[in-house]
């Protein structure tokens, strides 16, 4: 019995730390969740560009030897099709919220939806 | 090489095989959570907490590194083994954490439920360290939440399998009591009698939940028999 306390005890904890990080990551973001305030930050390696999501776009990126088509679409940001081997960006559901991201760890490439004004100057890549 | 290192090393071999096992059938299943991308089952971890509690934290450290580092030779590549490496590590601090500070106090439910934990807290560090970047830590929260629910499912197996593996991992020339990790009872059958030479032993080697230590209980019992 003492055994199982612990058990609930070790759930508990585990429970707590993630309630604990998910205000501390998304408390801050629930108010900006109109995409007029945000763009779409690509991280390529040591390169940071931005798009903005208020005009619909669609463009390629290539890295480590892998092509992704990224689609922008009604304040949304989803993977059309990528050649990486695990599809793992392909399959991550479209992001439209701030602070959410698609990774992509075989073409190192994240797209992370941001308030406007923390990345680079906006340009529109396609 | 005496019999029981060889069987000891033969044992070691079969975990580390059938944790790779587990490893590729991970690979084969078809789980994409989309809130969660690349979230795994870690059903491998497994494997190691079964050698920490019944072998020896000598034993889950050499199961887990050369499993990490056969799987990624043969299914993955230096990014895939990055990952597996940072994950394993994080994992085994757990063990560690478990076997010296939680003796008789957790079963392998909470054990699996805070290697899963930490093994994914490993693998989302990994990433951030790779891409430069915070952007992984926001999946933690939901992987936490998922990991904590398979971590339990796969630590009720090993409580239900706890008299079976103990029959088959712990070596039968210690007298060492086999003591469930579940109740805290021990098991009647093969073994006990003189303990042969196998040289000093790995910290954790006595069951590593059992109550009370196997060495104090043996100092204990020289005690009263010398009054």
């Amino acid at each position: 019995m003492k055994r199982f306390v612990g058990d609930a005890l070790i759930a508990a904890f585990i429970i707590a730390a993630a309630a604990a990080l998910a205000i501390c990551f998304f408390a801050g973001s629930a108010a900006l969740c109109e995409a007029d305030d945000l763009q779409l930050s690509v991280l390529v390696k040591d390169r940071h560009d931005s798009v903005s999501l208020s005009d619909d776009s669609v463009f390629v990126i290539e890295s480590n030897g892998f092509e992704m088509t990224v689609v922008v679409r009604d304040g949304s940001v989803y993977v059309e099709k990528c050649d990486c081997p695990d599809q793992v960006c392909v399959h991550t559901k479209a992001i439209s919220s701030a602070y959410q991201s698609i990774i992509c760890a075989p073409a190192g490439i994240i797209l992370k939806i941001e308030p406007k004004g923390e990345g680079d100057e906006i340009i529109v890549a396609g | 090489m005496r019999s029981s290192s060889r069987a000891e090393t033969a044992r070691l071999g079969v975990l580390v095989a059938f944790a790779m096992l587990l490893s590729y059938i991970e690979i084969l299943l078809p789980l994409n959570i989309p809130a969660l991308p690349g979230f795994k089952l870690g059903l491998a971890n497994t494997v190691s907490a079964a050698a920490a509690v019944y072998m020896g934290l000598y034993a889950a450290f050499a199961v887990t590194f050369v499993r990490v580092l056969l799987t990624a030779l043969l299914f993955g590549n230096v990014q895939s083994l990055i990952f597996s490496l940072s994950g394993a590590l994080f994992s085994l601090a757990a063990l560690c954490f478990s076997v010296l500070f939680l003796r008789g106090r957790v079963s392998f439910a909470g054990i699996c439920m805070l290697c899963a934990a930490m093994h994914n807290t490993g693998q989302i560090v990994a990433a951030a360290l790779v891409f430069s970047d915070s952007a992984p830590f926001r999946f933690l929260p939901a992987l936490l939440i998922v990991s904590l629910f398979y971590g339990m499912c796969t630590g009720i197996v090993l409580n239900l399998s706890d008299r079976a593996l103990s029959k088959l991992l712990k070596p039968r020339s210690t007298k060492n009591a086999r003591t469930s990790i579940v109740s805290g009872r021990e098991f009647d059958g093969a073994g006990g009698g003189a303990r042969t030479d196998t040289g000093p032993e790995a910290p954790g080697t006595e069951h590593a939940f059992s109550e009370e230590p196997e060495l104090e209980k043996t100092k204990k019992q020289g005690e009263d028999a010398g009054r």
